[in-house]
């Protein structure tokens, strides 16, 4: 039987470690997370359509899955992770909930081991290369400092005469 | 300078240890009873003989040298290594002098640690992980509820957007003294009573207090520039004076504030900014706590300004921290409107650098530059620049070191000298130039100089007024010479030798960085521009790839006879780097032709300040990789120049830098990163990555996702 582990998850989509807590389904004795699930219509694994049970038994009394703090799975036969995009409900206590890979948690442990050129990091940087996502600001920061004086009006003017040497050359 | 800070604490036996951390810093004594370490690079030692036959410091003599923020981890890892040391071992249950230890990384600012000591504070050990900040904290009792729940919670205090604890987790357990068993341990004493909650800390023990050195000091003068429309500019003038002894121990004092600017009542301001462990929002003390002397203290109560006290008061624990004072002034400018700019003073009691005052624009396109020098000794020339951020990553490590002490300087020395062996110069004054003109035609001196030649005026090569004062340090007061006829002692000036200097060193000056870190390639063109005004020459531009942060020293080669000028930018080793021609004499007609000639210069050289205004390139566009903003101001002169106009322009030469102006959001590099262009291992990055063209192979995944993958890496991912 295909299981799914429902998930609270509250990272961005482009983080590879992602913050999630499971749901307590209580379903299956040896793990209370397992959702038993069926593949109702052909789909892919990009973007499979899972039918589940909309009843919690992690409980006494049955209650009704609390789909307002689940947002992510992870399907066991599948061994792949997914945002859950959307959630239709069907009679009958069940849902149909419309799945999208999460490509990069479900390989995080390979990605994380890739060797590439890297373009832009946030802590790692070529402090010598422009970057065109700078904005600059309209205004501009002119500074301008004294250096020395050549000569100027303060000393006055000096009149050089030259001569033939002559005699005295 | 090396300092430990030195924790004692007893085993159950009576044994006592030593754990110390040292690094390098200081600590003082704070007028409340505390004592404040603030310390870089530190180590951990151990000492009494080594717990378990292993002397730790070996493994400490690694860490002490903490080369980059990224090898916090290497430096971890040698920890671990050290473990036989660890605390668990040993059956602690007695422990005296309590200490807080607060360590803490980061990969922004780079490494650094602080302990700090406090009387009846927190107890609670662990890591506490505050987003790109790992806190390790440790104290001996007397845990507040609140931080009970911090350390009770730690597990999941990773959520949201605190990075993951469980990345530190592994560190944590064995990072120091293995952590968890050490804080179980300290807990329990504090359970069996055997530490008394209520205990007040007497001292630290063994530890060396060193002073703040007076280094740390820091007077200036506050220097105001600012532009007025066109090309003109108003000379520099103090704004105030400013000083401030080691800052534990004197307040700030605002020595003098020119009068003649108007300061505004309602823009003074004084606080400090904790970096590191007190945020801005509370660390801000408006107004007060510091010292108005001389012309500033009639502003002082205009300000609304409180006593003065000490401002150590104010301090952030950590020592990681800015003092700013804000003052704000009516600037008046050339339209008659007033413009208000102010000036921040950042300080860091660790690294006092001057390179780290700023220079603020007011709103009118008025700018203020903090000249740093000291009081009675003069202003150092140098315009300090704004430093975004004084960390200075391994990056610049690695740039190639300039050596220009390679290049061997060959003169000629002498050759004026062979240009007048034939002829003589002689410095003259108004009087005496009227006197040679009116004997030149008395009978005597034509009688004589007919032997010679036909027309006496053939003997007077060139008259030229001068603007500068040639070097007539050598020169005589002789008789003037003319062809065979000595004009007699009535008539006299200074022969200058034939061996007279015609250089003239006018003065130095430095463009410096401004941008820092990732920014850094915004100091070169085209983005920030340099030019020097250079008097009998024009507007010039410097090559900033040259000349960056580099000790230049302008010079002006002069040919009295011909009256050209030749202006060098020099290096410190004597290298030329750029240089100028001009044309810096007037000549004086002597004859009728020569007079035609002088004339048509006169006019040439009105046309000139015409072609000046009409090809000035101001405003000119570049190419540029900023999407906006980016056109400098750049000015032009064209043409030869005419010393007869120039002569009535500006005598000084000036540096004119023109920088772009960026405001950095704060989370730029975590939203959109910063270049790298450099092939690295994801493992060993942290954060916003992104790659342009990602080859994803040795991944078992399907075809569409690795098409994911390849288009959220070219994306940027958080790794």
């Amino acid at each position: 039987m295909a299981n799914c582990i429902l998930y609270r998850m509250t990272s961005d989509k482009r983080e590879v470690n992602k913050m999630m807590s499971p749901l307590k389904i209580g379903r299956v004795a040896e793990n209370e997370n397992y959702l038993p699930i069926a593949i109702s219509k052909e789909c892919s694994i990009i973007h499979p359509i899972i039918e589940v049970g909309t009843l919690s038994f992690n409980t006494n009394s049955k209650r009704f899955i609390n789909f307002n703090n689940v947002n992510y799975c992870y399907i066991d036969i599948l061994k792949r992770y997914y945002f859950i995009d959307d959630i239709v409900l069907l009679p009958d206590n069940r849902a149909e909930l419309h799945l999208s890979i999460d490509a990069l948690y479900t390989w995080r442990d390979a990605i994380k081991g890739l060797y590439l050129t890297v373009n832009r990091q946030e802590y790692d940087f070529n402090n010598k290369i422009a970057d065109p996502q700078v904005l600059a600001r309209v205004d501009r920061s002119i500074i301008c400092s004294n250096v020395g004086s050549v000569g100027g009006s303060g000393t006055g003017y000096h009149i050089a005469i030259t001569t033939t040497g002559g005699l005295d050359a | 300078m090396s300092t430990t800070v030195g924790l004692l604490l007893a085993d159950d036996q009576g044994n006592r240890k030593n754990v110390s951390l040292k690094g390098d810093g200081y600590c003082y004594s704070h007028n409340s009873g505390l004592y404040y370490c603030a310390l870089n690079n530190f180590g951990i030692q151990v000492t009494d003989g080594g717990w378990n036959g292993v002397d730790p410091s070996e493994y400490v003599e690694q860490a002490w040298q903490l080369p980059s923020a990224t090898n916090i981890l290497q430096h971890i890892t040698n920890l671990k290594n050290a473990q036989a040391y660890n605390i668990s071992d040993n059956a602690w249950n007695e422990l005296e002098n309590c200490a807080e230890i607060l360590v803490r990384n980061t990969y922004i600012a780079g490494p650094y640690s602080l302990a700090r000591a406090y009387s009846g504070l927190p107890a609670y050990f662990g890591l506490e992980p505050q987003g790109a900040v790992y806190t390790a904290k440790g104290c001996i009792y007397g845990m507040p509820a609140s931080d009970n729940d911090i350390w009770n919670t730690v597990d999941t205090y990773a959520g949201g957007t605190i990075k993951p604890w469980t990345e530190l987790k592994e560190y944590t357990e064995q990072m120091f003294f293995d952590m968890p068993l050490f804080f179980n341990l300290l807990k329990s004493a504090a359970d069996k009573g055997i530490i008394d909650p209520s205990a007040e800390l007497i001292s630290l023990i063994d530890t060396e207090i060193v002073p703040v050195a007076d280094d740390y000091s820091m007077h200036f003068d506050i220097y105001i520039d600012y532009v007025r429309d066109g090309l003109g500019y108003k000379s520099t003038d103090v704004l105030a004076r400013w000083t401030c002894p080691a800052i534990n121990q004197a307040t700030p004092e605002f020595l003098d504030a020119n009068p003649d600017y108007e300061y505004r009542a309602d823009n003074c301001y004084i606080g400090i900014y904790g970096t590191v462990d007190r945020p801005v929002q509370i660390m801000q003390t408006k107004y007060g706590e510091l010292q108005w002397k001389g012309t500033a203290s009639s502003m002082r109560s205009a300000c609304g300004m409180s006593d003065p006290a000490n401002i150590i008061n104010y301090l952030p624990f950590s020592g990681f921290g800015d003092l700013l004072c804000t003052i704000g002034y009516n600037i008046p400018t050339e339209s008659g409107e007033s413009d208000f700019c102010s000036f921040t003073i950042p300080y860091n009691m660790m690294t006092l650098d001057p390179t780290k005052l700023y220079s603020r624009n007011g709103s009118r396109g008025s700018t203020i530059t903090l000249h740093y020098g000291k009081p009675d000794s003069g202003v150092d020339p140098n315009v300090i620049g704004w430093n975004i951020d004084a960390y200075d990553p391994d990056w610049t490590d690695k740039k190639p070191t300039d050596n220009d002490s390679d290049y061997s300087i060959t003169t000629v020395v002498g050759i004026n000298s062979n240009i007048g062996l034939m002829t003589d110069t002689y410095i003259v004054n108004d009087t005496t130039l009227a006197s040679i003109g009116k004997t030149l035609w008395s009978p005597n001196f034509r009688e004589a100089i007919e032997l010679v030649n036909d027309n006496p005026i053939e003997n007077i090569i060139s008259v030229k007024s001068l603007p500068i004062q040639p070097d007539i340090s050598g020169a005589t007061l002789s008789n003037i010479v003319i062809g065979n006829v000595d004009f007699g002692s009535q008539i006299q000036g200074y022969k200058l030798p034939h061996t007279f200097n015609p250089i003239k060193t006018i003065g130095t000056l430095k463009i410096p960085r401004k941008f820092s870190n990732e920014l850094d390639w915004l100091n070169y063109n085209p983005y920030t521009t340099a030019q020097l005004f250079l008097p009998y020459i024009g507007i010039v531009d410097i090559d900033i790839q040259k000349a960056l942060d580099r000790d230049l020293t302008l010079k002006y080669i002069f040919d009295i006879i011909t009256g050209s000028c030749t202006a060098g930018l020099y290096l410190s080793n004597g290298l030329e780097i750029q240089k100028w021609q001009g044309n810096i004499a007037i000549d004086i007609p002597v004859t009728a032709s020569n007079r035609a000639q002088v004339e048509a210069q006169y006019v040439q050289g009105g046309l000139n300040v015409v072609a000046d205004i009409l090809t000035g390139n101001i405003g000119g566009a570049i190419s540029s990789a900023m999407n906006t903003a980016v056109t400098p101001f750049h000015s032009t002169t064209t043409g030869s120049p005419s010393p007869s106009c120039d002569a009535f322009d500006i005598q000084n030469a000036y540096l004119i830098i023109d920088r772009p102006m960026y405001d950095r959001p704060e989370r730029f590099n975590k939203d959109y990163g910063v270049p790298l262009n450099m092939t690295r291992n994801f493992k060993n990055l942290r954060g916003f990555t992104q790659c342009d063209n990602p080859h994803i192979d040795g991944i078992p995944c399907t075809e569409a996702e690795r098409e994911i993958i390849e288009e959220l890496i070219k994306g940027g991912i958080y790794l």
